[in-house]
């Protein structure tokens, strides 16, 4: 067969179209237009906890949980819930991570899977939750997901599992110097992710779970999480004392790709190969 | 922070890119919804966060690039060893295939680094320098890897070509 006999046949391959609606589902995640002074993304890095298997065997079983301090000095807790016989889509949603915001009073939700890619997007369109003073303020079904939303004036006491991180004020240093605020007041999961432009990503873990792309490298104790990578010292402190001490296991994942000067959040690992 | 993009921002930016993106991702993971949230992903990311360099190529190979990322994400191939392993077996394609099967079958047996670049060369009209640019590769590996891939796709469809007489 020559090259272009090979070339007329490569052309029979039907081209793929987009999904309709494909561009509406898109456009529809922004809005119609900037409106000046409105809530800013204020709050960044809502993680999402890598769900334990039992987490799903308990009634309404509490994902992740995260604090964000707001301007005006209130605190918003937000935390994901599971509920038993959700659909597996929402397995996977248990391990999506993304940013999280309040705007005029609408709460907005955006996370990408880092691994499936699947997009996960959930607006509401409820009053001003952090106002609302409400324990749950809304209740929603997006994509086949379940999740609810819950503000409260109180950190909420989630179901600590074995291995799993609470950390309050974390702030992150490298080789000493601190590389910014993390923005995040208060974060629980059993795994926690750190990235860094021209670095990749870190995921950390006190339990690999067999993960063979997990190395112990690091290590957890008193209000300190401190690992080598990449040439260098990464340093995670706390306010609290860390409910998890000992070997810390650390992924380096060079794949991932980030602009940003630091990506700090809890999730988003799922053991592999 | 960035200003969040307004929906005429996302539109135009989804109708100049979307279509490109779908057929190259739905090429890559079959059509479908995970080929559409891997163009969905690339473009918001695209837009909150714009890491493009047009020094570095044309726009779209920056963004098919990007696709081909979540590609590789979405099926598990994050690393270049993975990637040259054979997506199926080396079989021979059943003889009773239609032409487009056949070169569909043929496609999926191409190890990930030769079907990244021969879909980005055939069916995405991109130079070899953009492919390099958007792949992250030497010229010399885009080159290599065009070069294997048409060769396996040459011998693959002239077997089945032989096989229905």
């Amino acid at each position: 067969m020559t090259g272009p006999e090979m070339d007329v046949l490569l052309e029979k391959l039907p081209e793929p179209q987009l999904p309709p609606g494909a561009r509406e589902r898109f456009v529809s995640r922004y809005p119609e237009r900037r409106r000046r002074g409105a809530w800013k993304w204020a709050l960044a890095g809502l993680a999402l906890t890598a769900a334990a298997a039992g987490a799903f065997t308990q009634p309404e079983a509490e994902l992740s949980s995260a604090v964000y301090p707001l301007a005006d000095g209130r605190m918003l807790v937000v935390r994901m819930v599971a509920r038993p016989g959700a659909p597996a889509a929402w397995q996977w949603a248990a391990r999506l991570k993304g940013s999280s915001g309040m705007k005029d009073g609408v709460w907005h939700h955006e996370a990408a899977d880092r691994w499936t890619g699947r997009t996960f997007s959930l607006r509401v369109a409820a009053a001003d939750l952090a106002a609302s003073g409400a324990r749950e303020v809304a209740l929603s079904e997006d994509d086949g997901l379940y999740v609810r939303l819950s503000v409260d004036g109180a950190a909420p006491v989630p179901p600590f599992g074995p291995g799993e991180f609470v950390l309050q004020s974390p702030h992150v240093y490298l080789d000493g110097e601190e590389l910014g605020p993390t923005g995040v007041e208060r974060l629980s999961g059993t795994s926690l992710e750190l990235a860094r432009a021209g670095v990749g990503r870190f995921v950390l873990a006190m339990d690999a779970q067999g993960d063979r792309r997990f190395a112990p490298t690091g290590s957890a104790a008193g209000r300190r999480i401190e690992f080598q990578a990449a040439g260098h010292t990464w340093r995670i402190e706390c306010r609290n004392e860390l409910p998890v001490q000992g070997v810390l296991y650390v992924w380096h994942d060079r794949s991932y790709r980030t602009a940003q000067a630091l990506e700090f959040g809890s999730g988003g690992w799922t053991p592999g190969r | 922070m960035a200003a969040k993009p307004t929906r005429d921002e996302a539109a135009r930016l989804f109708d100049e890119h979307g279509a490109a993106l779908y057929r190259f991702a739905a090429r890559l993971l079959g059509p479908g919804a995970e080929a559409e949230d891997a163009v969905h992903n690339v473009l918001a990311r695209f837009l909150e966060r714009n890491g493009y360099d047009p020094s570095r190529g044309p726009l779209r190979a920056y963004l098919l690039g990007a696709v081909r990322r979540q590609a590789r994400k979405i099926r598990r191939v994050e690393t270049e060893e993975l990637a040259d392993i054979h997506a199926a077996p080396g079989t021979r394609l059943d003889a009773r295939l239609a032409a487009q099967e056949a070169v569909a079958a043929a496609l999926d047996r191409l190890p990930w680094t030769q079907r990244e670049v021969l879909l980005l060369a055939h069916y995405e009209g991109l130079t070899l320098q953009e492919i390099a640019q958007a792949l992250d590769l030497e010229l010399a590996a885009v080159k290599s890897r065009l070069h294997r891939a048409r060769e396996s796709m040459r011998e693959s469809l002239a077997e089945w070509k032989g096989a229905m007489r």
